[in-house]
């Protein structure tokens, strides 16, 4: 991965170019509330309440907010994956509410999710080179650009653990290959949940480093979920700040991180860990 | 013998079919009372591995062949050992990296925090039961306990269920507390206060906490001590600002480095 990053020719990928479908947004969402049951009493309540949100071809947009806000539920929704709720949600220009089972599954390949959950997302008695197998074997044109150990090195994984099973993976190796998993297949849309959660800042740096030039060179836009703030500023354009199911905040990175607007936002903002240390220098 | 926990020369190798690996390499790290230790370093580096080591609870292809681990003094694990069985979930709590491995899919957070209470604290009361479960869990933060006791970990959020995790590593207040990128899944406002309360746990309760993390930020708020892993090793340890300060490894200043600037 290093090589490609620091020469900026990422492989075979540009020899992939997309079709100019750009001017449709990647997602869309207005309005939209998803509720959930309560477990104790039965009744539902809003996890996501009223969101609109808007992606355009390449761009990259960020969700955070406190936990239990709603940030998964909402992506869920977004993706087709989890209850749908009410309200409108236009993927990649066809609206959910009317798309069909067979149009949805030919959907998925051009929209990727990262799981929360990494362990959890990797089928347990997959070797990781066998499930790639399967995906390849799902899509093998999409997937051919690029080898299993080209694309274990993008995510500055070590070709050995290929054959390696979840459970032998580090909590940060399983992340990686999962996210390895959803670049093989060059989405248009890449939905990671705290994609680099459990990696060492120099790892994180590459992965960042890997997303940025994903979005640069194949045109994919992503929909990154993080408590992260300093890897949100790093990478996307715009934030939207959750609380309790509401937006509470959203714009540019730079402006909702420069000038909060809301109570909320600036006591995320006040919590970012280090004070301690960067108070002494 | 104040050190609640003592690694010493901790060796540990994983067989694969292609031969052996090692994963851990002649560790020493001790836990007083009161202290909190954080264990920091890239990913692979094997934080997981000493933690579980700790517990017993390594995978079936991985064992220890040097050196031993004592918990209050009591060795419970050398090559070809393994007592932890005496002190898991009594003396020592753990909190794994994923929260499905600390949490069973199959139960509600009540009953499971109901049958750990029922372990460990002899004849304990039902109402005993309930207000130390909803106890901890406001401890954690959570808003709503009752909503939270009555699902299933599937219905709840990813913090929620670390959080809950949590909660399952401290009810029974054991003396030392083993806790595996447990703050990954929070909110940095969440974060602060979780890692508020181990403070407070440790410096009210005097119990060790030993706080394996990726963040050195985070550790830096936190620790008493760091201790720093690169391949398997322990490459620097010390106070946790003086390490942060003064890297003594070209390892320790490039994740410094490498920390994102914010402004
Ligand atoms: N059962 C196993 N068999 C073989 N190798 C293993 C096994 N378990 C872990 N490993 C390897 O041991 C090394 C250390 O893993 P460990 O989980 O301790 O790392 P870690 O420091 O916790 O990393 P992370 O920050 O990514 O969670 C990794 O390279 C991992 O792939
Ligand atoms: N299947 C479900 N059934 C019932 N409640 C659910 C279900 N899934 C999520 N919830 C609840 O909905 C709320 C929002 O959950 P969600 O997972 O969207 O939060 P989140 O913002 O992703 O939080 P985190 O940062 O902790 O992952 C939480 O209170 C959660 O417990
Ligand atoms: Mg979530
Ligand atoms: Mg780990």
């Amino acid at each position: 991965m290093s090589e490609a990053a620091e020469t900026g020719v990422p492989g075979d990928l540009a020899r992939h170019p997309r079709t100019p479908e750009s001017d449709t947004p990647v997602l869309e969402v207005d309005d939209l509330v998803v509720e959930h049951r309560d477990g104790g009493t039965g009744a539902l309540f809003r996890a996501v309440d009223q969101v609109s949100l808007r992606i355009g071809a390449g761009e990259s947009v960020a969700v955070v907010g406190e936990s239990g806000s709603g940030k998964t539920t909402l992506a869920m929704a977004a993706t087709g994956l989890g209850p749908r709720g009410r309200g409108d949600i236009r993927l990649l220009g066809h609206s959910l509410a009317a798309v069909s089972r067979t149009q949805l599954r030919r959907l998925r390949p051009e929209v990727q999710v990262v799981f929360q959950d990494p362990h959890g997302s990797l089928d347990p008695r997959q070797s990781v080179r066998s499930g790639l197998r399967e995906l390849r074997a799902l899509q093998p044109e999409r997937t051919s650009w690029i080898d299993d150990a080209d694309l274990l090195g993008r995510v500055r994984l070590a070709p050995d653990l290929l054959d390696r099973y979840p459970h032998q993976l580090s909590g940060g190796q399983a992340q990686r290959v999962c996210i390895a998993r959803a670049l093989l297949m060059r989405p248009r849309l890449i939905v990671a949940d705290e994609p680099t959660s459990g990696l060492d800042v120099s790892v994180q740096a590459d992965v960042l480093a890997l997303l940025r030039q994903i979005r640069a060179t194949t045109g994919a836009a992503l929909l990154m979920i993080s408590h992260d703030l300093a890897v949100v500023r790093s990478l996307c354009d715009v934030v939207h700040v959750m609380y309790r199911g509401r937006v509470v905040e959203a714009g540019p990175c730079d402006r909702v991180f420069g000038t909060p607007e809301n109570d909320y936002t600036r006591e995320l903002l006040a919590a970012m860990p280090g004070a301690r240390w960067r108070s002494r220098r | 013998m104040s050190a609640l926990l003592t690694l010493s020369g901790l060796s540990i190798t994983a067989r694969l079919a292609d031969g052996e690996l090692r994963l851990l390499d002649d560790v020493d790290l001790e836990i007083r009372r009161g202290q909190i230790v954080g264990v920091v370093g890239e990913s692979g580096s094997g934080k997981t591995t000493l933690a579980r080591a700790v517990v017993g609870l390594l995978d079936r292809n991985v064992r220890v062949d040097q050196g031993t681990i004592a918990v209050a003094g009591e060795q419970v694990v050398a090559p070809g050992v393994d007592r932890t069985g005496r002190v898991r979930g009594s003396a020592v709590g753990m909190v794994f990296q994923d929260a499905s491995r600390s949490l069973n899919p199959l139960l509600k957070v009540r009953t499971q925090l109901a049958e750990v209470l029922r372990r460990h604290v002899r004849d304990i009361t039902r109402a005993e039961v309930e207000r130390r479960s909803v106890e901890v869990l406001a401890q954690m933060r959570i808003d709503d306990p009752g909503r939270v006791l009555a699902s299933y970990p599937h219905q709840l959020s990813g913090g929620l269920r670390q959080r809950v995790a949590i909660g399952l590593a401290v009810v029974t207040r054991p003396a030392l507390v083993i806790a595996d990128e447990c703050t990954t899944a929070l909110d940095v406002t969440t974060q602060t206060k979780v890692v508020d309360l181990f403070r407070t746990l440790v410096d009210e309760l005097g119990i060790g906490l030993l706080f394996v993390t990726h963040d050195l930020m985070l550790a830096s708020d936190l620790c008493d001590r760091i201790a720093v892993m690169s391949g398997g090793r322990v490459v620097e340890q010390g106070d946790a600002l003086t390490v942060l300060d003064h890297p003594q490894q070209e390892y320790t200043r490039r994740l410094l480095a490498a920390i994102p600037s914010w402004s």
